[in-house]
């Protein structure tokens, strides 16, 4: 008897563990929205404040040659640019992924390009949209990859691509 | 103590009931790489070795591309146009994904695509090498792939194959 109510205790903590076990996936966006929403509001307010809190220094972003940046202060300068060329820039998320220190998300940016970069502004109006993935580590983004398409946008820009002639 | 025995038994059954409903509870929540990832792996497969009738299983018949902002291709015959297509004018093309991210019903992923430029296409062949990247989501109902997203720098692609970008003559 005595045998048997131990056995029934001993298998408590079993339960409890398996319990703990079968809790669902934990919803990863919990944690990794509100950065990734910070993140997207500097693109657009060129607000530069704050990114410390979120960007691990050594964060690197790997884009086109114009929005690559390697550390967080090469970030900033590329955002403060892109906001000086654009200053109406909107940023709208289109679609959202989150699993554990990852993100993937769809993007459209739209703005006119009415401020100086590169090259003398044009006044035209761009709209974009890409992909991006962002890794987390310790809470903070260490590395993203963004890709849209540089062509469409710089057609918009007015330049011109004229496609290779052929090796024959 | 026949009683006690009796209720100890019945608890003892219960906890069993309880162990079991949540393990099966347990069950439907895979990780969703698990019934995801086959397909992406078949998908990107087809893209190396060409086998296009394997798109059949894992595509929705409604399925739906857009990439960059290229007009839409629609159906996995317009899907298995645009394969053959890369495959002709990059008959050594090899697409590599890189990096893979799984939700319930979505995935998204990196991808680097290797090839030379040997065969027609859009354009005569220039016989160059292009490797570019890119980022793509995929969407999936009823386990098949039903929308597809790409982006990729479709400049940076035209550059490496000797295209030339030119200067807009400048406004102030």
């Amino acid at each position: 008897m005595k045998q048997l109510i131990h056995t029934i205790v001993r298998a408590v903590p079993m339960l409890l563990v398996i319990t703990a076990g079968c809790q669902q996936q934990p919803d990863y966006s919990k944690e990794l929205k509100p950065l990734v929403d910070k993140y997207n509001a500097a693109w657009e307010s060129g607000n530069i404040e704050g990114l410390d809190a979120i960007f691990d220094p050594k964060f690197v972003r790997h884009s086109d040659a114009a929005t690559s940046a390697q550390g967080l202060e090469n970030l900033k300068r590329v955002i403060v640019g892109f906001k000086t060329s654009y200053p109406d820039i909107k940023v709208v998320s289109n679609e959202e992924i989150y699993t554990e220190n990852r993100f993937a998300g769809r993007w459209t940016v739209t703005g006119t390009n009415t401020g100086p970069g590169e090259l003398p502004p044009t006044g035209k109006a761009i709209t974009i949209w890409g992909i991006n993935i962002i890794h987390f580590e310790n809470g903070k983004m260490v590395e993203e990859w963004d890709s849209f398409d540089n062509l469409p946008s710089m057609e918009q820009l007015g330049y011109t691509m004229t496609p290779p002639s052929g090796s024959k | 103590m026949k009683q006690l025995i009796h209720t100890i038994l019945k608890a003892g059954s219960v906890l069993v009931v309880i162990a079991v409903v949540m393990a099966t509870g347990c069950q439907q929540k895979p990780d969703a790489s698990q019934h995801l990832k086959p397909l992406v792996d078949k998908y990107v497969g087809v893209w190396n070795n060409g086998n296009l009738e394997g798109l059949d299983a894992i595509f929705d018949p409604h399925f739906v591309r857009h990439v960059n902002l290229s007009p839409d291709v629609e159906g996995v015959d317009g899907l298995k146009k645009v394969i053959s297509g890369f495959r002709t004018a990059y008959p050594d093309l090899k697409l590599v994904l890189e990096d893979e991210i799984y939700s319930e019903s979505k995935s998204a992923g990196r991808w680097s695509f290797t090839g030379t430029n040997t065969g027609p296409g859009e354009m005569p062949p220039t016989g160059k090498s292009v490797k570019i990247w890119g980022l793509g989501t995929l969407h999936y109902a009823n386990g098949k792939i039903t929308e597809e997203w790409v982006g990729y720098d479709r400049q940076a692609f035209m550059e490496q194959l000797g295209g030339t970008m030119t200067l807009p003559s400048g406004s102030k």
